[in-house]
């Protein structure tokens, strides 16, 4: 292992791991951005069109967004 | 007012007259409206107010409003497109849900520690979750009016851009209905295409349930604005 090349050396168990742990943490963050978008979107179309599932709505964007920040926060913490 | 006479508890003319007293009496709107209604009395005399927030086909929805609503105009017709176009993204929805379900037949994820398989089914239904939620919005806000002055296409193309598509009742041309294929015809839906002579040449009602009659109310309203000058 000694003679191979710095690139190869990099992939270490423990770096793949690591790697792999980044990737799952940004697929996370996308998400979060993703459930950001929701609470807007519901919020843009709550305003052009108001009916009486209104609140339901909004509740269930901003329920999907904390449970997008859950999950992301344990991504950081048990990955 | 003129006599609007449904078979209901409570009759559509009941509905207008309470929507339209609220706050547009002092208006005129009533005297404005009034007209429309006997028209929609007319083509649509079965129908009723629906007050499920799901329903696909309402006269004088009783809950709705839009922004873009003017002070003096009423929803007559309020359409979605029919709930059995739903069925290809709930069907997917389910596929989602149980897909991980094969992981107990076919271990993909057993190369992967503990922790990283749990996250992944995590994700996975995050992502699910998602799907459902963006399919069901578009359906639920994407929604045409026939209002007493104009017909409204109020859609939301993506995440953030909306697009309101609307036409006086005068300067409608033409008006087709499309209903193609097994499905539609069993259920009863299709498309409405409505040419116009405003800057947007055609506004299509996508998939609504029972497309002639919306059309023949369209026609009458047409007919009605075109008498009353």
């Amino acid at each position: 292992m000694d003679s191979a090349p710095p690139f190869v050396q990099f992939f270490t168990i423990e770096n793949v791991w690591l790697a792999l742990k980044l990737g799952y943490i940004l697929a996370f963050l996308v998400y979060m951005v993703f459930a950001v978008v929701v609470v807007t979107q519901i919020r843009l179309m709550v305003n052009t069109l108001h009916c009486q599932m209104d609140g339901l709505i909004k509740t269930v964007g901003w329920l999907h967004l904390a449970v997008a920040i859950l999950a992301l926060l344990a991504a950081i913490l048990i990955l | 007012m003129p006599n609007v006479v449904y078979d209901a508890n409570k009759p559509a003319g009941d509905v207008a007259d309470e929507k339209l007293s609220e706050k547009d009496q002092a208006e005129g709107k009533q005297e404005a409206s009034s007209g429309e209604i006997d028209v929609l009395n007319s083509v649509m005399p079965e129908e009723k107010p629906q007050s499920n927030p799901f329903t696909t086909f309402s006269v004088l929805p009783p809950y709705i409003h839009a922004d873009v609503q003017k002070s003096d105009e009423v929803i007559l017709l309020m359409l979605r497109r029919h709930v059995i176009t739903n069925v290809g993204w709930v069907l997917t929805g389910l596929i989602m849900l149980l897909a991980p379900l094969v992981l107990s037949f076919f271990p993909l994820l057993e190369a992967l520690p503990g922790r990283f398989q749990g996250m992944t089914l995590v994700l996975w239904y995050l992502i699910t979750t998602g799907f459902i939620l963006e399919q069901f919005l578009s359906w639920y806000f994407h929604v045409f009016f026939i209002t007493n002055r104009r017909v409204i296409d109020i859609d939301f193309l993506n995440l953030i851009y909306k697009s309101i598509t609307s036409a006086k009742i005068q300067q409608i041309q033409d008006i087709t209905v499309r209903v193609k294929g097994v499905i539609p015809s069993l259920f009863n839906y299709g498309n409405v295409y409505i040419q116009t002579a405003a800057a947007t040449p055609e506004i299509r009602f996508d998939k609504v349930p029972q497309p002639k009659k919306a059309a023949r109310f369209l026609n009458e309203l047409l007919a009605y604005h075109s008498k009353k000058g």
